[in-house]
């Protein structure tokens, strides 16, 4: 009887059938419907550009003749060639300062060190590309600071020519990535235990045997995924190479912009864009094959 | 009350859709004159941004606005009046009326594909009647017009360049040189190849192209600055980056103005913009207005010329100028006549091989 009086006065108070207890996972359909609006934006601003890119570059019965010509010809090959050697230089450059700074911010316990370095790798973030490059513009210039230090110091009498060459725009680019390969490595670093490393070295291993043999093979996911983001970003780049490289110096984002505005050849800038397109997915996909999904996706998590 | 969950997804679902829709709707590009009677109420001008739009409100669509009741939008797409007309083109909706002072081979190429409209009759005598024939062609009317000229930095060179020739002599006139590097300057660069050559100024070209891409191979490694846009010429003047080289007349005198000791010689490539109606253009008939309207107010183009150190087409305009200001016009007779003509069409005929001689040469090959 006293279960039928307990029910009958929950009754009172609440509705016949006991509500369904509230659950955080949303179901399918909902979390169809909230997505949707992304998905239409990826289908309108990301799909369908990159299918007119391909369709655009064989359009005229043209199939692969515009593609042979990105490949073959003597001006595109250099912007071709320049843009992949500056790219792998910039690679390596923000791979290396870029894991200087994630171990250091990974092992050190030091707040203040901490702080110091989170701002250094991420001021680049924070800094419009007006802005980065222009101040590395005038860094460079004949009468900027590194060109003053140099004649101060003896060691150069006439301006060293800075601006305007390769070495310019992988300074440029790799001051934007380094944060890009800062926080890719840290997240690869912060899964590798510290006590791993002391006790490498308690069983006699050096303090180099035990980054090289225990901390890297755990980061090498990571380490691999990082470049092949900068490499992805690096090959794209178009303000960077204008205005610190000029126009003497190739680069495939500036030739796709000469093809569509001053030779008005669009198919042609759509092959040109096909091309970086389909190395990086392949730089992406031997980056997945060279160290395993599963590894990268670990370093990453 | 308890909610029905069938319900409650069916009325989300519907709220999602239905604010989809309404994002779509509202997102898309007004397009001038898609809205019934608003046609002839407004024209569309496409400008290059900045100052240069600012002038084209302040002397130009404001007081036509202000004269006729029809509105002008001027909307700033610098240097890519090809790739966009195409587009508008392309997709059937064509949202521009006019193209403000346009590189002579972009115009020259927009018309070429029919994409620019020949002047209708009654445009074309007002034009003929207000500005002469001479800066006319069968679509357009130079506006903007100034030059490439030499410019030399006065503490950095001895002796500034006076002729073409005297640019390319790297030993008696020596210093970090700086070109038009932009391929859409490569009209320009031809004709200064013209003349160095020893074409003479009122016939640079055609030139032979191996002829012309020896000189440019011969001066290269004096260039430091191939430049692609106007900041970037004033910036290696100021900089160091160049001693001496070719810029916008405009911008030269802008340095001048900022107190940099520079020295202008004008001796170089005359650059008119032509300004033009765009082919299926939504208001053809207040845009043909709009360039009447222009054609016959020089104090207009005087005005709009103070503003932005261009010339302008009509010759009073010039004369109502203080002399101090015509005499740095690239339409000044004196200046004129020591400046070189593009020759567009023959440019357009060969642009492959010239564009592709000077981009290889430029970047090493």
């Amino acid at each position: 009887m006293s279960g039928t009086t307990a029910t009958e006065s929950a009754g009172s108070a609440r509705p016949a059938r006991a509500a369904k207890p509230w659950d955080h996972r949303a179901s399918a359909t909902t979390g169809l419907l909230m997505a949707a609006p992304l998905l239409l934006g990826l289908a309108l601003f990301v799909g369908y550009p990159l299918l007119r890119i391909f369709l655009d570059a064989s359009s005229g019965g043209d199939l692969f003749g515009r593609y042979a010509h990105v490949l073959s010809d003597g001006v595109s090959q250099r912007a071709l060639f320049a843009t992949l050697r500056t790219s792998a230089v910039v690679v390596l450059v923000a791979t290396v300062l870029g894991t200087a700074l994630a171990w250091t911010l990974h092992v050190t316990e030091r707040r203040w060190v901490r702080v110091v370095l989170w701002t250094v790798a991420l001021v680049p973030f924070w800094l419009g590309v007006i802005v980065k490059n222009y101040s590395i513009y005038l860094m460079l210039s004949a009468n900027g600071p590194v060109n003053s230090a140099l004649r101060a110091l003896g060691l150069a009498d006439e301006p060293v020519n800075f601006l305007y060459t390769q070495t310019a725009i992988v300074v440029g680019i790799a001051y934007s990535l380094v944060p890009y390969a800062v926080l890719s490595l840290y997240s690869a670093f912060m899964h590798i235990d510290k006590e791993l490393l002391h006790a490498a070295q308690a069983l006699g291993a050096s303090r180099v045997r035990a980054l090289a043999t225990v901390a890297f093979p755990l980061a090498r996911g990571g380490v691999a995924a990082s470049m092949a983001l900068v490499f992805v970003l690096s090959i794209g780049f178009y303000v960077t190479p204008i205005l610190l490289g000029g126009a003497q110096t190739p680069f495939m984002a500036t030739q796709i912009s000469q093809q569509i505005f001053n030779l008005y050849d669009y198919p042609g800038a759509a092959a040109s864009a096909a091309v970086l397109l389909l190395i990086a997915v392949l730089v992406v996909g031997g980056v997945f094959a060279l160290v395993g999904g599963r590894t990268v996706k670990a370093a990453l998590r | 009350m308890r909610r029905d969950p069938r319900t409650l997804r069916r009325v989300t679902t519907a709220a999602a859709v239905t604010s989809i829709g309404l994002v779509t709707a509202c997102g898309g590009t007004p397009q001038p004159g898609s809205s019934g009677g608003g046609d002839q109420d407004v024209i569309t001008v496409a400008s290059w941004g900045g100052r240069f739009s600012e002038a084209m409100v302040t002397a130009l669509a404001e007081p036509f606005t202000e004269e006729t009741g029809i509105e002008v939008r001027v909307v700033d797409s610098p240097g890519n009046f090809v790739s966009q007309v195409q587009a508008q083109h392309e997709a059937g909706a064509v949202q521009w009326d006019i193209i403000d002072s346009a590189a002579a081979s972009d115009a020259q190429y927009l018309y070429d594909q029919g994409l620019l409209l020949d002047h209708p009759a009654a445009l074309r005598s007002t034009l003929e009647t207000e500005l002469g024939t001479d800066k006319l062609t069968e679509y357009s009317f130079t506006f903007a017009n100034h030059a490439y000229v030499i410019a030399c930095a006065d503490e950095r060179v001895e002796r500034c360049p006076t002729t073409i020739e005297e640019f390319f002599d790297t030993e008696e006139f020596p210093g970090r040189r700086m070109m038009p590097g932009d391929a859409s300057s490569y009209s320009q660069l031809i004709t200064i190849l013209g003349q160095a050559t020893g074409n003479p100024v009122d016939a640079a070209l055609p030139v032979d192209i191996e002829t012309a891409l020896d000189e440019l191979r011969g001066i290269k490694d004096s260039v430091r600055v191939w430049w692609t846009s106007g900041d970037q010429m004033e910036q290696a003047l100021q900089q160091g980056e160049a001693d001496l080289g070719f810029m916008y007349s405009g911008r030269a005198f802008n340095l001048a103005d900022t107190g940099l000791d520079v020295t202008v010689n004008w001796a170089g490539v005359y650059t008119p913009g032509h300004t033009a109606l765009v082919a299926d253009g939504p208001n053809q008939e207040g845009a043909a207005r709009f360039l009447e309207w222009i054609a016959e107010h020089p104090e207009a183009q005087a005005e709009w010329s103070q503003l932005m150190n261009y010339s302008v087409p009509h010759p009073e305009a010039l004369a109502a100028l203080p002399a101090e200001e015509a005499e740095r016009l690239s339409d000044w007779p004196a200046n004129r006549e020591l400046i070189a003509a593009q020759d567009v069409p023959w440019y357009l005929a060969n642009k492959p091989e010239i564009d592709r001689g000077i981009q290889q040469t430029i970047q090493g090959g």
